[in-house]
């Protein structure tokens, strides 16, 4: 049955997988980071991914999309920034959220053996079931709901960590999907990753990606309103156009017990001030 | 950050500095120099990434140049609504910098040819390197700045591919081009006696190689023009016919 463990986050503030990076935004000076509750790493998948052709990234004013392709070195490179200490640099700043990917049902479960040994070094583990930028996985992992389903259980059975499941809306009513994350017994859910969508660039090239950007908050808002309607102690992080405190506001109103901050970021990566002084402001008054 | 990327990074900081315009000149139709009061440290090739407030969901990418090796400045088309903003704001401007790799030819041998939206940058690394400025424009340049900055000034298309073929032939080891994705190509593909040197300019997000969108195809697998550039050499991105 769905589990009540609770993140202990110091603020309701998180950096997204996938526009966060490995930890760059880290070297940005402006960036008040007390105010972060955790920094959710980009997507490792159990082999290394060179990422979708160029080019992968467009924007217009109010939504962008990307095709960048879970870009990542795969476990081995994860391991290496482990046991070299590099990832330390992180986590004594911040806590940080391990994000895990996979092309098949196997790689899932492999990458999640691999990672036992270094999960002290994570306060939760977020699975990727949505990226709709890679053929196998991502997003099409959840197309066979069985399947789905029984991954969903052997990880469970893998782990005691806190394992989030990231979900897309695009594979069914979401609070159905996060129906079947809590029956298998995890700890939280993700709502919502990026839809798939199409731009056509100034040089006239056809972009196929996950459409973000500030036109995903009313739908990432109404998500995480149906999946708190459904499931009243699961821990939900909002995810999905957040760029204005009023709209981290209006997530935690409507039952999201985490802000996932993202493409925000590329606008001016001042918004986690911004959010992280109005929650600072707020819990001191 | 933490190297999980395709390339190390190095230990890498950035500043967020809020800078004032100093001047705007118009450099061609829709193009402008813009110099600042306050300065940024950068190296030659650096660039900056420039947030446009509400005219856009990204910061827009700039090379960073110095005018007289004193005021820093960049140059601008307008292009779209971000560009729009920020020539034409008079809110101090929202600066991410300095961001990539610096530009380091193999001697000083060489010749800077740039578009009128790379001046700030072309004049820069000329004066740097003291290496001839080429300026090549589908329009007239302002006399003014063609003179104070002895640019030699190329004009249309047949113009350019003319210049090209004698700076092919030219007394010069390496040539550093800066401008549209076509001039550029033309530049490596008709220069093949030389090492030619090309500032990309992909489309970016986050300047900072967190996000990987800048993505380009070399003949090295695919690099990130933020952290691995912005400048290549041209026959790792085009495939150059040497004879």
């Amino acid at each position: 049955m769905a589990s009540s463990k609770i993140l202990n986050l110091r603020t309701p503030i998180v950096i997204a997988s996938g526009p966060g990076g490995f930890g760059e935004y880290l070297n940005v000076s402006s960036i008040d980071w007390s105010v972060v509750g955790a920094y959710t790493l980009k997507t490792i998948t159990l082999n290394p991914k060179v990422g979708n052709k160029p080019p992968r990234i467009y924007a217009f004013d109010s939504f962008m999309i990307n095709r960048i392709g879970l870009e990542n070195p795969g476990f081995e490179g994860l391991k290496r920034v482990i046991e070299s200490g590099e990832l330390d640099e992180i986590t004594t700043k911040v806590p940080a959220i391990l994000s895990l990917g996979g092309d098949s049902f196997e790689e899932y479960v492999e990458i999640t053996k691999l990672v036992k040994p270094y999960l002290q070094k994570f306060i939760a583990i977020e699975y990727n079931f949505s990226c709709p930028n890679v053929h196998h996985g991502g997003l099409s992992i959840m197309s066979d709901r069985d399947e789905w389903r029984r991954l969903l259980k052997e990880i469970r059975r893998e782990t005691d960590a806190f394992i989030i499941a990231k979900l897309g809306i695009e594979s069914g009513f979401i609070e159905q999907m996060a129906k079947i994350v809590a029956l298998e017994g995890w700890d939280g859910v993700t709502v919502i990753n990026t839809i798939r969508g199409l731009m056509v660039n100034t040089e006239g090239q056809v972009i196929l990606g996950g459409l973000s950007g500030l036109a995903l908050y009313p739908l990432a808002l109404r998500a995480v309103y149906e999946v708190r309607r459904a499931l009243p102690d699961i821990f939900i992080i909002a995810s999905g156009g957040i760029y204005k405190p009023y709209q981290a506001k209006e997530m935690l109103n409507f039952g999201a017990n985490a802000v996932s901050i993202g493409s925000a970021l590329f606008q001016n990566e001042d918004v986690i001030n911004e959010i992280g002084r109005e929650f600072v402001n707020n819990t001191n008054k | 950050m933490v190297n999980l990327s395709t390339e190390s990074n190095g230990k890498k900081h950035y500043n967020v500095y809020h800078i004032a315009k100093k001047s705007i000149r118009e450099i061609t139709e829709n193009t402008y120099l813009i110099t600042f009061d306050e300065d940024i440290s950068f190296l030659p090739g650096q660039f900056c990434m420039i947030n446009v407030d509400g005219a856009g969901l990204t910061r827009k990418p700039f090379t960073l140049g110095r005018i007289k090796n004193r005021e820093l400045a960049i140059s601008i088309k307008i292009s779209g609504k971000g560009s729009d903003y920020i020539v034409k704001t008079n809110n101090k401007l929202n600066v991410l910098a300095p961001l990539g790799k610096s530009f380091l030819p193999q001697n000083q041998n060489g010749a800077i040819l740039v578009a009128p939206s790379c001046l700030a940058e072309g004049i820069h690394l000329s004066q740097h390197f003291n290496a001839p400025l080429f300026v090549a424009s589908k329009t007239e340049l302002n006399k003014e700045i063609i003179d104070e900055f002895q640019i030699n000034l190329t004009l249309g298309n047949d113009g350019y591919l003319r210049l090209l073929r004698d700076l092919n032939e030219a007394n010069f080891d390496w040539i550093f081009v800066s401008g549209s994705k076509v001039m550029e190509e033309l530049a490596v593909r008709n220069m093949p006696n030389k090492v030619v040197y090309v500032s990309l300019n992909e489309y970016m997000a986050c300047g900072i190689g967190a996000c990987k969108g800048c993505a380009v195809e070399t003949s090295h697998g695919i690099k990130h023009v933020c952290t691995d550039g912005p400048v290549f050499r041209g026959d790792e991105i085009w495939q150059v016919q040497r004879y």
